[in-house]
């Protein structure tokens, strides 16, 4: 029997690859396609000087959609000015959810992005616009923009954060008592975080990223945007 | 001295390896090309198992460079430096290394496809670097593996960057992630 050499091995990599990049274009939950098509008007004008040069200098690679004002997935956190609050806002596909939250107050917000922009609102007048832009060379995106929550407004600005960095959220009934949290984590190690038990505020410590959180002696499971954002 | 019959002059046999190193470099590079590029989605598609798609990529970096050890070592025997009498040490060899290639595809395809190559930090851009530098040399190895008339270090070279690269890869991301988030499945 011939053996199998190493252009065959290189070829069963190669297949497999096909095989995952088929799978991950198929599967994607992203709906991107209708997003770029309704944001390619506002898109061009839009996109930087620099973006176009290397879209013009590199044209092989088309697999994916161009890089955009709204990017069809984000997460982006950050510091709120004049305030010792994290912020942080995150988008999948037009929608988008935003957290404030210093260790005392919170404030969850919903809404949408399109155009470069996102647009949240939440309980007790809570309202936030940012503004989205690419990042440029080695810097990662930035959202800006202010943040209001009832007479008060902040601005900040938000860098693009990876996972275990961003935003969680957990939700669940320890003992009867309906158990509410959100943490926000920096690249930096800076976090912030606050559990809500039947409304109240309870003292429990922030997990580490990716680790559950321990409530009244029983464990909650942390989720990320991916996994909370479509039951928000 | 080599005055005798007509020894094999090295700069003879540098020809063959000329596609390999080409075609290695190319890929190395379209690799980082890509990676830099296209918008990375955030998403992709890989083996089911895990907890997320870190300790996916954390689990199988790890099995790949146990291999690569199993590499080094085999290549030793295969070489002459260890003495160990046994037949079926190529085979292992050559085993070993496919399967610890194929366990690093899914993860390079997550990696690319749904994070990108990025420099902002250190420890991502050296990882980034390597792990296009790691394929480059793989493709340029087993492009060199059929070919005669090699110069003799060509493989032990290859072979052995194979291995830094690796190695370089796991401590950039395996270590980083047993040692951050810890050890989780």
């Amino acid at each position: 029997m011939k053996r199998l050499g190493p252009g065959s091995t290189l070829a069963i990599g190669a297949a497999m690859v096909a095989v995952l990049g088929t799978l991950s274009v198929t599967t994607s939950p992203i709906i991107q396609n209708v997003n770029a098509e309704e944001d390619r008007k506002d898109r061009e004008p839009a996109r930087s000087p620099a973006a176009r040069a290397t879209s013009q200098a590199t044209p092989a690679p088309k697999a994916s959609e161009p890089a955009g004002p709204t990017p069809a997935r984000a997460d982006y956190a950050g510091r709120v000015k004049g305030d010792s609050g994290l912020i942080a806002v995150s988008v999948r596909n037009g929608k988008a959810v935003g957290y404030f939250c210093d260790g005392r107050i919170e404030a969850w917000l919903k809404g949408k992005a399109a155009g470069g922009e996102v647009t949240l609102s939440g309980r007790g007048n809570a309202s936030l616009v940012a503004r989205l832009t690419e990042g440029t060379g080695g810097a990662g995106g930035r959202a800006t923009g202010s943040l209001r929550l009832g007479e008060k407004e902040w601005d900040f600005t938000a860098s693009t954060v990876k996972k275990p960095s961003g935003l969680y959220r957990a939700t669940a009934v320890v003992r009867g008592a309906q158990v509410r949290a959100g943490w926000i984590y920096l690249d930096d190690g800076t976090r912030v975080g606050l559990t809500l038990v039947d409304g109240g505020v309870a003292d429990v410590a922030i997990p580490e990223p990716g680790e559950n959180a321990v409530v009244d002696g029983v464990r909650i499971d942390p989720k990320d945007v991916d996994e909370f954002i479509g039951g928000l | 001295m080599g005055d005798t019959q007509a020894a094999p002059v090295p700069r003879q046999n540098l020809a063959p390896l000329l596609v390999p190193l080409v075609v290695g470099g190319l890929v190395a590079v379209g690799l980082g090309v890509y990676g830099r590029v296209h918008t990375p989605t955030g998403y992709a598609v890989g083996p089911a198992g895990f907890s997320g798609p870190l300790a996916m990529k954390t689990w199988l970096t790890t099995g790949a460079f146990l291999l690569a050890l199993v590499q080094v070592f085999s290549a030793l025997v295969m070489w002459g430096q260890i003495t160990w009498d046994v037949p079926w040490i190529a085979t292992a060899h050559r085993w070993s290394g496919r399967a610890a290639f194929l366990l690093t595809v899914p993860v390079a395809f997550h990696c690319l496809y749904a994070l990108g190559t990025q420099f902002d930090v250190p420890r991502v851009m050296a990882h980034s670097l390597l792990g296009c530098f790691f394929y480059g040399v793989f493709v340029a190895k087993m492009l060199a593996l059929p070919r005669r008339g090699l110069p003799g270090w060509t493989l032990p070279l290859l072979g052995g960057l194979a291995f830094t690269a690796l190695a370089g890869l796991w401590l950039t991301s395996s270590l980083w992630f047993f040692t951050t988030i810890g050890v989780t499945l």
